[in-house]
């Protein structure tokens, strides 16, 4: 079975991972940290269909898919934006991180901007990498 | 070491971060094995949750890798429904790696009892049946073997039956009776089932049937009995027309019976032992 890979996106003229940076900005607890590591990693070994509910079935934009890692009692009900390939079939781009509180996404544009990273990105295969949630103590 | 183990080597060494790994991969674990078992099954979410007596957005969430809080008696009402066992263990964080990457939807399919290789050949209402049908099976074949001369002696009963037993149920040492409570056959006995050089002994005389051990609650008992005949005078009809050498004829018949098992269920192995030239 082929492997699958998940990139995240990298923002700005210094290139920062967009998905680290969110989860700095937002706080996101440890345990959401690793529980939203652990998808990534079964999805990447075993592939979407092994982890069932955790990318949406259809898009919320064009190209544009919601992943839902939920959050126990006080915790932030994350909701980063991500793409299929786009270089690649067996692959996603997590392209920003978003929230949803209220039924409704925070940053309510978290949509285009999922849209406009992937613009970007396209234009820049460049611009995204395939590190790890958590740096490494060297990194 | 594979890249993920690496990964999680450093980054388990937090605390909550390790636990929450792993429910998290339990969570997924479940979500998946649940959609898995459906989906192997054929049938719509729907469908299943008319079974279980809830509504299908309520059995929808136990297809959710998100889903944290399980309740037991749920997964039992799932297990139920889906003809399996639920099985929770604690395990060391070392296996998950591991675990992860032996992760396949093919693994984690599961039959339905009816369909259990383990009891597909074994209906427990006719249980005592099909084993004694196996052992016969088994009792036919050292026959077999004995005239072909691949083994020179069938055994006493102990022996046949430890042979039947590890043919037909290879681990299962808990079918064997323990020694104590054989008693073997009568020394005539004994001797009818040999077959020395895979043959049988020429001057036995006519073997009178008799009963092997009785059966306990203990396990499974293997009774032989038979009869033996050695014709000296041809048979009327096919060999006293040939003039062919005298067959000597012996029958075994193999009952085993087993805690739980229904008594009195039996299978008849015969063979026509071919006497040594």
């Amino acid at each position: 079975m082929a492997k699958w890979k998940v990139y995240f996106y990298l923002e700005g003229l210094r290139r920062d991972n967009a998905i680290r940076e969110w989860l700095v900005r937002e706080r996101v607890s440890t345990a959401q940290v690793a529980a939203f590591q652990d998808k990534i990693d079964t999805l990447e070994a075993s592939g979407p269909e092994m982890v069932p509910g955790f990318i949406s079935d259809t898009p919320v934009a064009k190209d544009i898919y919601k992943m839902k890692i939920k959050g126990n009692k006080g915790m932030k009900q994350l909701r980063p934006m991500c793409c299929r390939g786009p270089f690649g079939t067996n692959e996603y781009t997590i392209l920003c991180g978003a929230v949803e509180k209220d039924r409704k996404l925070v940053p309510e544009d978290a949509k285009k901007r999922a849209q406009e990273n992937l613009n970007q990105l396209r234009a820049d295969r460049t611009r995204r990498t395939d590190e790890r949630l958590v740096s490494k103590p060297e990194d | 070491m594979s890249d993920l183990f690496q990964n999680l080597k450093t980054e388990f060494q937090n605390e909550d971060y390790r636990y929450a790994y792993a429910e998290s991969f339990l969570n997924t674990k479940l979500a998946t094995q649940i959609k898995t078992l459906r989906e192997q099954r054929q049938k719509t979410q729907a469908e299943i949750a008319t079974k279980m007596g809830i509504k299908q957005p309520g059995y929808r969430r136990f297809e959710d890798c998100n889903h944290a809080v399980w309740r037991t008696d749920s997964l039992w009402n799932i297990a139920r429904v889906y003809g399996v066992r639920l099985n929770i263990s604690f395990e060391t964080f070392g296996t998950l790696p591991e675990e992860k990457e032996r992760f396949t939807r093919e693994a984690l399919k599961r039959p339905t009892f009816e369909d259990d290789p383990a009891f597909k050949d074994q209906v427990p209402e006719e249980s005592g049946k099909e084993v004694a049908a196996e052992a016969g099976i088994a009792a036919s074949r050292h026959f077999v073997t004995a005239r072909a001369g691949e083994i020179p002696w069938l055994g006493n009963s102990q022996e046949v039956a430890a042979q039947v037993i590890a043919d037909h149920y290879p681990g299962r040492t808990d079918y064997l009776e323990p020694a104590t409570q054989v008693q073997l056959q009568p020394s005539a006995y004994a001797s009818a089932i040999r077959v020395p050089d895979a043959g049988v002994p020429r001057q036995a005389t006519e073997f009178t049937p008799t009963a092997g051990p009785q059966a306990t609650d203990e396990g499974i008992h293997l009774i032989h009995s038979g009869h033996r005949r050695n014709r000296k005078t041809p048979m009327k009809g096919k060999y006293g027309r040939s003039g062919k050498q005298p067959r000597t004829e012996t029958r075994i018949r193999t009952k085993i019976t087993a805690a739980g098992f229904p008594t009195g269920t039996s299978a008849i192995a015969g063979g026509t032992a071919v006497p040594a030239a």
